[in-house]
């Protein structure tokens, strides 16, 4: 895994010297569906879009999970809010993702990487053969699953596209009462009319490849 | 290309009407399956309106029927370009309600993955992206690197589109022979 991170940003020099000072590539993308801050803000972007557009925001720097803040990075930001600078920001963007892979790697921590209670977590197969107990954790485990306390919870991440989020609300029972999901996606495709709007329709092709939509998660 | 309605040179006596145009599902730009109904002024978009349901699945109201660990798989399906991050959050929300937290060397893995997946989302949005705009190269070159580093996702879990690995409370992938 090293290795292919070591190699990686030799992949990246030459998509950069493909496609950043490419001529036609900056003709499609300058100024097209430039979004200013305040527009980014307004209609609930996140991710490489609310960056593209200048505003310094990330999860993972804001409210780190799962031991974000152990970690060393920094967040590109881009200054004119268009494709071209969307695109640069998931340039550096993974750059900075290398740094973090690196990091991880060489600061991994020894130990259990799961939670050792068997309520939750399956025990490990060999004491399945000799256990009772943990044949029972097992069977109960994979049949009615584990009974989660009644309450509510809103976490999300900085998944590659923007801000996902599940919104859970459990009633105590095996199974979640209301899961709702906040796909980054869903606000970007909103937007695709205001962004488009005065356009040439080849333009629309290229803030559509910006918007960086998967219909798996709008959908849903 | 970013000519503006202005600019083009459209004569007083020339009417035209907006012409109403389906763009997609099936059209290769538009990432999936976007219809997209514009209304044209010409060669300008007067107003795109993005029809989506395509790929509607009730993914929210099946999670409702599931239990927890089998809702996990759902989130590998939602953006089918970075499962691990999805799952992510999910085990994150679940952690939280049950008021437990992953030792630090399962949080590693987990970042560890999750970068991942972003950097291969961004190889297959730039790749498509500049596929869109006219250049092929950079596909033909990204999906090489993204196949390899789709090889950890199957070094850990036997599968490289949904791995189910970052379940509430466990790391439920194999990691002996993925570092070194």
């Amino acid at each position: 895994m090293m290795d292919w991170c070591n190699e990686l940003p030799k992949f990246l020099d030459d998509l950069d010297s493909l496609l950043t000072d490419n001529r036609i590539f900056k003709q499609r993308t300058v100024d097209i569906g430039t979004v200013s801050a305040a527009e980014a803000m307004d209609w609930g972007f996140s991710g490489p879009m609310l960056r593209g557009s200048g505003i310094a925001w990330d999860l993972r720097k804001s409210q780190p999970y799962d031991s974000y803040e152990d970690f060393d990075f920094d967040i590109p930001v881009g200054k004119t809010g268009d494709c071209y600078a969307r695109y640069l920001v998931r340039m550096l963007e993974m750059r900075e993702s290398i740094k973090i892979m690196k990091q991880a790697l060489e600061m991994m921590p020894e130990g259990p990487c799961k939670v050792n209670d068997y309520k939750v977590s399956p025990p490990p197969r060999a004491e399945m053969k000799s256990s009772m107990e943990a044949m029972i954790h097992h069977f109960k485990l994979f049949t009615e699953g584990y009974h989660v306390p009644a309450g509510e919870t809103y976490t999300a991440v900085e998944a590659p596209k923007g801000e996902f989020a599940v919104y859970l609300v459990s009633d105590g029972s095996n199974r979640p009462y209301r899961c709702r999901i906040r796909a980054p996606g869903f606000p970007h495709l909103q937007a695709l009319d205001f962004m488009s709007k005065g356009h040439q329709l080849a333009d629309t092709v290229s803030i559509i490849g910006s918007l960086d939509i998967v219909f798996g998660e709008i959908d849903r | 290309m970013s000519a503006k309605r202005e600019e083009l040179d459209i004569a007083d006596e020339t009417q035209i009407r907006p012409y109403t145009m389906n763009f997609g599902p099936q059209h290769p730009a538009a990432h999936g399956v976007l219809r997209l109904v514009l209304e044209m002024e010409g060669e300008i978009v007067e107003r795109a309106d993005p029809h989506i349901g395509l790929l509607h699945r009730g993914t929210e109201k099946l999670i409702e029927y599931k239990t927890y660990m089998q809702a996990l798989p759902y989130f590998d399906r939602l953006d089918y370009v970075a499962p691990m991050n999805q799952e992510h959050a999910f085990a994150l929300a679940t952690e939280k309600l049950l008021g437990i937290t992953v030792p630090k060397r399962g949080q590693y893995i987990r970042v560890l993955f999750c970068e991942l997946g972003r950097i291969l989302n961004h190889i297959l949005n730039i790749t498509t992206f500049a596929l869109d705009v006219g250049a092929i190269t950079p596909a033909l070159w990204g999906f090489e690197e993204r196949e390899k580093g789709m090889e950890f996702y199957d070094r850990v879990c036997a599968r490289a589109c949904t791995p189910i690995t970052s379940a509430p409370a466990v790391w439920r992938g194999t990691c002996r022979r993925v570092w070194r």
